[in-house]
């Protein structure tokens, strides 16, 4: 009979308050995985959007493209790495070990001219092949097909629907090219974006980038490109990276911004996850209070058996190791159970989304770009993390009234008894 | 040299102008294999005399040693270790672990114990201390299926499966009626002859101070009477 056997029994011995301090460590833990489940998919999904549309994981611009970029000005395009041309500074960009993709992109305000009104849009050139590697613009078409050729274009599902247009029909779009004279080309549409971002699908329609380079009058030019790693934490690497290749090619007029400083709510957003870590953290050490105050009553309650194990010549050490392991299984148990509800619940969301109507209200109004639908992210990480996390704070937890049990004298806690 | 030696030793309670003289001056010699029982009124200073013997406390003044260590002199592991080998305590209210089985409240004081033992040993260790004490076929019952009787008789496995020179036994038939203090008290007897333990009681009752081959009457902190019989 060793001493872990003796911590396991005893919590048998008041099973309505094992049950209650079991209880507080599992719903604390469940809470935690769901909501990390839930920041998470926030930010895969929401910044995914703002990583995959707007700014990768690094962005590069012109100097003053970055400071002008709400009139999306042509001025100020990126023409390369000693004016190579913009071709040549992606080899030279895909030719760093963490870069993995570069997409170039122009992009240019345009209008066109319904029955009874003035529908305002983006043009975004792109390149189409490698936007099947990066980005969520060829995994986003809901009807069609991307663009490939000439006078093609993917139009968003919300702009299709003010246009009165399907995939099929033409359109004459009317825009300003390099030199500010206006232009008027009729496209095909191949096919519709449907993103499930008002902000995306409402405005924005897609050309071939060399079709946007002979219509707009630019060379081998491009208004911004974005440069993916292998995932969003290797961002400020990344940065690093081609800031030094920008700086050794004396290329000084360009910048880059990494995806989560480039926006005001994606940074703002971005500080609240971080700030959520420490929530985290709060609530599990609330779940320990809970149990520590358990077994401070169960120290009191056992002051006379902790006087006869002292007498039996257990050591302080091992008075404290009794009462640890009593608290530890009850934080396995706990985090065991939380980790099971947490993770099948996050599992739920992440396969049917949590639709957030309020939101969808507000990211519209606001022109943000966030599906109202978050996808919880589902991962064994998180859910080893939580429950790791839930047995460590709680055996920190444990430790205080442990040590109450130990430092009792066996004279003063047999005594005990008598009184 | 006597298992136990106590030299002019003093005991007080309190500290500044609220103290109080547990035991004043006392000497006292016992010698391996004795059957002795303390007695006097509450609050002579019984209950003090033997949390000193069993190193539970330490004297304010004078030496106790056990075994040839000094107990004031040692540290609070070294105590530890003391009672771990050396001593066996039966208490009142029996003081048995609720959760575990008869079987497993004495395997736990063997395991504290820490003496070497292979798993086979032990087991037939407990198994033979539990029958001697007439538990051997309620050796898995847990306390509360127990009667007072075979609970103190647990505890009394439970202190002696250890083999400790020592049994320090503190009012033991308290909770016992009389049929079952004398079969408790046999077994203690018989446990005394047949492994040559020493046993020292703390008590009121009557039926143990009869059994007891040495009686020390304990009056205002001091040894009044030591009488010895044969």
């Amino acid at each position: 009979m060793d001493l872990a056997r003796v911590a396991w029994r005893n919590l048998n011995r008041n099973t309505v308050r094992t049950a209650v301090a079991v209880l507080a460590v599992a719903t604390v833990v469940a809470i935690v995985i769901f909501a990390r489940g839930l920041m998470e998919g926030s930010v895969e999904s929401s910044f995914g959007m703002y990583i995959d549309n707007n700014f990768g994981h690094v962005r590069i611009t012109h100097d003053e493209y970055a400071a002008k970029e709400a009139l999306l000005p042509l001025d100020y395009t990126i023409d390369g790495l000693d004016s190579a041309g913009a071709d040549a500074m992606i080899d030279e960009l895909e030719g760093i070990d963490i870069v993995q993709g570069v997409l170039p992109r122009i992009r240019f305000p345009a209008v066109v001219q319904a029955a009874d009104s003035v529908v305002r849009m983006v043009g975004v050139g792109i390149e189409p092949t490698r936007e099947q590697k990066h980005g969520a613009l060829s995994g986003d078409v809901a009807q069609g097909r991307m663009p490939q050729t000439d006078k093609e274009i993917l139009v968003g599902s919300g702009l299709l629907h003010q246009l009165d247009a399907e995939p099929g029909d033409q359109i004459s779009i009317i825009f300003s090219d390099a030199g500010e004279s206006p232009q008027e080309v009729t496209f095909d549409v191949v096919g519709s974006r449907e993103s499930g971002v008002s902000g995306l699908d409402d405005s924005f329609f897609y050309l071939p980038l060399e079709t946007a380079r002979g219509i707009l009058g630019l060379g081998d030019e491009a208004t911004e490109m974005l440069i993916f790693s292998s995932q969003a934490g290797l961002a400020g690497d990344l940065q690093g990276e081609v800031d030094a290749l920008l700086v050794e090619r004396g290329s000084t007029d360009y910048t880059t911004v990494v995806w989560n400083q480039a926006d005001a709510f994606v940074e703002f957003f971005y500080e609240m996850t971080r700030i959520m870590d420490l929530v985290y953290v709060m609530f599990i050490v609330m779940g320990a209070v809970v149990l520590s105050t358990t077994l401070t009553m169960v120290v009191r309650e056992r002051t006379s058996e902790i006087g006869m194990m002292a007498a039996l010549g257990l050591t302080s050490r091992d008075i404290v190791k009794v009462f640890t392991l009593e608290g530890i299984f009850m934080g396995l148990i706990g985090s065991l159970l939380g980790t099971a509800a947490g993770g099948l619940l996050t599992y739920h969301y992440s396969q049917a989304g949590l639709y957030a109507e309020e939101f969808a209200m507000l990211s519209t109004e606001l022109d943000l770009l966030i599906e109202p639908v978050f996808y919880f992210a589902f991962s064994f990480q998180n859910l080893m993390a939580s429950f790791a996390m839930g047995v460590v704070v709680v055996a920190f937890a444990c430790l205080y009234p442990a040590y109450q049990a130990a430092k009792l004298k066996p004279v003063d806690a047999l005594h005990f008894i008598d009184e | 040299m006597a298992l136990l030696e106590m030299e002019r030793v003093e005991k007080i309670y309190g500290q500044g102008e609220v103290q109080v003289l547990a035991l004043r001056g006392v000497d006292l010699e016992i010698e391996e294999g004795e059957f002795a029982t303390v007695f006097g009124p509450s609050g002579s200073g019984k209950t003090t005399l033997l949390n000193l013997i069993g190193a539970l406390d330490k004297p304010t003044g004078g030496t106790v040693k056990l075994n040839g260590c000094e107990i004031g002199q040692m540290s609070k592991n070294e105590l530890a270790g003391l009672r771990r080998k050396d001593i066996g305590f039966i208490f009142q209210s029996y003081n048995l672990i609720p959760v575990l089985s008869a079987y497993e409240n004495v395997e736990f004081a063997l395991t504290i114990a820490r003496k070497d033992r292979s798993r086979e040993k032990k087991t037939q260790k407990v198994k033979d201390i539990l029958r001697r004490v007439g538990l051997g076929d309620m050796m898995h019952r847990r306390p509360n299926q127990l009667s007072g009787g075979q609970k103190q008789r647990v505890a009394v496995a439970r202190a002696l499966v250890k083999e400790p020179r020592l049994i320090l036994a503190d009012e033991p038939t308290a909770n016992l009626d009389s049929e079952t203090s004398r079969e408790v008290l046999e077994i203690m007897l018989r446990m005394n002859r047949e492994l040559n333990t020493t046993f020292i009681f703390s008590t009121h009752d009557p039926m143990v101070m009869e059994y007891a081959r040495r009686l020390l009457e304990i009056r205002d902190g001091m040894i009044s009477r030591d009488e010895r019989r044969s």
